[in-house]
C-alpha cells in the first residue's frame, strides 16, 4: 500500500509546492493525479519515488517510509517502483529488448528466465515484432510502450506515471491508458500525474485532483469529477487544440 | 557475479561508445602524462648527474713520516672497518708520486729540481653516498684526525657544503614540481572524465531510478577510466620512448626509464583515470 500522510513540501520560506495532501493507494488500483501545470503534481510524484523529502508528513510505500528510510536502501525501494517518464528516457543506442534487460541487469536479477522474461514484457506491451529496434526507429507510442514494458519488467509494487502522454497524439494517448489500465488490472497500482482532464472523465479512473499544492477534491473510480477543476481557458490569440476543445 | 558482468561489459561498452569522445579523452589524458613522463625523464637524470658528482667526493687522509707499523695498520684496519665507507685505497709516498707525474705528462721535469719525495702516504677513502653530507663527512674526518699517526684529513669540506646545497635546492624544486605535475594530471583527466559522463547523466539518472545501487552505476565508469587511463599512459610511454631515444643521439650520457619505472608508469596512468572517475562520479551520486 501507498500511504501520503499530511505531506507537505516548502520550498522558499512560507512558499509550499504542496501543503497538507494525504491519500493511499491499494495494489491494483489505477489512480489519476490531476490538476494545471504548477499544481504540484510532479512534487507529489518525486515524493512517491523518494526523490525528494516531504517537509511535514511522510509517505510509506510498503514498508519504506520516508521519514525513516537510509539512503542505502533507497535502491531496494526503487526497485518496487516502475517509473514512466513524459520524454520517454531510453537509451537511444540500445534495442528495445536491451533497454527493457538493462533493469534486470543493473539491478542483479538472475541470467536464468532474463530473456525470456524481457521478450514476455515486450509482448504485454504488444512489441514483439520490435524487439531489435532503437528508439529511434519506433514512433512515440511505442517508444512509451517500451518504456511501460521497461517499468514493469522487476513487477513494482506501482508504476509512477508523470505526464505519460505528454508528447503522444490523442490516439497513442488512449493506446497507453488502456495499457496502463490493463497493467493495473493485473495487480500493480498505477499512479499517472496529467493534466488531460478529458482522459480521467473517460477513463472514470479513481482521481486526486491538486490546485495550489493542495487536493481539492477526490472523484471516485465511476464518478465523473464534479467539475472543481476546470482546465485553464485558452491564451489569447492561440487557438484551442482539438483535445481541448472536445474536453 | 550477475553485476560484475553487467558493469565489466557496460564499462568497455562504454570506451567502444563515442570513439571519437574516447579518442579525444585518451589524447588529452595521454599529453598530461606525457608532460609528467618528461618531468619524471628530467628526475630520473637529475639523480643520476647528481649521483656522479657524489661520487667524485671523497677523504684523503695524509699520514705521518714516522708513523709505526702498528698505527699504520690501526688506521687501515679503522677506515675498512668504518660503517661510512665503502672503499680504500692505500698509496705509498712512491705511488703517489707516481700518480703525480702521470699527472703532469709533458711537464715532468717540474720534479726534476726536487731531490726527496715530498709526499706523504696516503689514504683515498671513498664513503657512501647517504655519508657525503658537510655534518657526516666532517663526523668521520674528525675521527680519522684523532687517529695516532694522522697528519692531516682532506675533504674539500666547502666544496662537499656548497654540493648539499645544491643538490637539496634540486631535489626539493623536483619535488614541489612533481606535486604540482602529479596534481595538474589528476584534475585534467577529472575533467575529461567528467565530460564523458555529461554525457552519459541520462544513464546514470535512469540507474538510479531503476534501482542500481551507487556501486553498479560506478564501477562501468571506473572500468572506463582504467581502460582509458592504461591507453593513454601507453601512448605517452611510447612518445616518451621516441624523444628518449632523440635525445640520446645527441647526449649519449641521457638515461632512460627503467622497465619498473615505466611498469609503474603505465599503472599510475590506470589509477589516474580509475581515480578520476570516481571523483567525478561524487558529484552525479551525491543525489538520489
Amino acid at each position: 500500500m501507498i500511504s501520503v500522510s499530511n505531506v507537505g513540501v516548502e520550498y522558499r520560506h512560507g512558499q509550499w509546492a504542496v501543503r497538507d495532501v494525504s491519500f493511499t493507494v491499494q495494489k491494483g488500483e489505477f489512480v489519476l493525479l490531476t490538476g494545471h501545470s504548477g499544481a504540484g503534481k510532479t512534487t507529489l510524484m518525486k515524493l512517491l519515488s523518494f526523490e525528494r523529502t516531504p517537509t511535514t508528513g511522510r509517505v510509506q510505500l510498503e514498508d519504506f517510509r520516508s521519514d525513516r528510510i537510509k539512503k542505502r536502501k533507497l535502491p531496494f525501494l526503487r526497485r518496487r517502483i516502475g517509473p514512466i517518464f513524459q520524454d520517454f528516457r531510453l537509451l537511444r543506442e540500445r534495442t528495445a529488448y536491451e533497454n527493457v534487460a538493462l533493469v534486470l541487469e543493473s539491478t542483479g536479477a538472475s541470467r536464468n528466465g532474463l530473456h525470456r522474461r524481457v521478450l514476455r514484457a515486450l509482448a504485454q506491451v504488444g512489441l514483439s515484432n520490435k524487439v531489435s529496434s532503437k528508439p529511434d526507429e519506433l514512433s512515440g507510442g511505442e517508444q512509451q510502450r517500451v518504456a511501460i514494458a521497461r517499468a514493469m519488467i522487476n513487477d513494482p509494487f506501482v508504476l509512477l506515471a508523470d505526464e505519460p502522454t505528454g508528447n503522444l497524439d490523442e490516439a497513442n494517448t488512449r493506446e497507453i491508458f488502456r495499457l496502463l489500465k490493463k497493467v493495473s488490472a493485473g495487480g500493480t497500482a498505477v499512479l499517472v500525474a496529467t493534466h488531460d482532464l478529458a482522459i480521467a472523465a473517460e477513463f472514470r479512473a479513481r482521481t486526486l485532483v491538486l490546485e495550489r499544492g493542495q487536493l481539492i477534491e477526490e472523484v471516485a473510480a465511476t464518478a465523473a469529477p464534479s467539475g472543481a477543476y476546470a482546465p485553464p481557458p485558452p491564451l489569447p490569440l492561440q487557438q484551442a487544440s482539438p483535445r481541448e476543445a472536445t474536453a | 557475479m550477475n553485476t560484475f558482468l553487467f558493469t565489466l561489459r557496460e564499462g568497455l561498452r562504454n570506451v567502444r561508445r563515442a570513439p571519437l569522445m574516447s579518442l579525444t579523452s585518451v589524447a588529452v589524458m595521454g599529453l598530461t602524462l606525457f608532460v609528467l613522463g618528461i618531468f619524471l625523464l628530467i628526475t630520473v637524470n637529475l639523480r643520476n648527474a647528481i649521483s656522479a658528482v657524489q661520487k667524485q667526493v671523497e677523504v684523503v687522509v695524509f699520514v705521518n713520516e714516522d708513523i709505526l707499523d702498528g698505527e699504520l695498520q690501526a688506521l687501515d684496519t679503522f677506515l675498512r672497518e668504518h660503517p661510512a665507507v665503502q672503499d680504500v685505497r692505500f698509496l705509498t709516498r712512491d705511488d703517489a708520486l707516481a700518480d703525480f707525474r702521470r699527472e703532469l705528462k709533458d711537464r715532468e721535469y717540474l720534479l726534476e729540481a726536487m731531490e726527496t719525495n715530498p709526499l706523504p702516504d696516503t689514504f683515498e677513502v671513498a664513503l657512501f653516498d647517504d655519508w657525503k653530507t658537510t655534518d657526516r663527512i666532517d663526523e668521520v674526518a674528525g675521527l680519522i684526525q684523532g687517529m695516532a699517526g694522522v697528519d692531516e684529513v682532506k675533504y674539500g669540506k666547502e666544496w662537499v657544503g656548497r654540493l648539499n646545497h645544491v643538490i637539496f635546492l634540486v631535489v626539493a624544486c623536483d619535488l614541489v614540481l612533481g606535486v604540482i605535475v602529479a596534481l595538474s594530471s589528476l584534475v585534467v583527466v577529472s575533467n575529461t572524465v567528467k565530460l564523458t559522463l555529461i554525457a552519459r547523466k541520462d544513464m546514470i539518472d535512469l540507474l538510479k531510478m531503476v534501482g542500481a545501487t551507487a556501486g553498479v552505476i560506478r564501477r562501468p565508469f571506473v572500468i572506463e577510466g582504467v581502460v582509458k587511463g592504461l591507453l593513454a599512459s601507453l601512448m605517452a610511454a611510447a612518445l616518451l620512448t621516441f624523444l628518449t631515444m632523440g635525445l640520446q643521439e645527441r647526449v649519449p650520457e641521457v638515461v632512460s626509464l627503467s622497465v619498473p619505472l615505466l611498469m609503474a608508469y603505465l599503472l599510475f596512468g590506470a589509477t589516474l583515470g580509475g581515480l578520476g572517475s570516481v571523483f567525478s562520479l561524487q558529484g552525479f551520486l551525491r543525489r538520489w
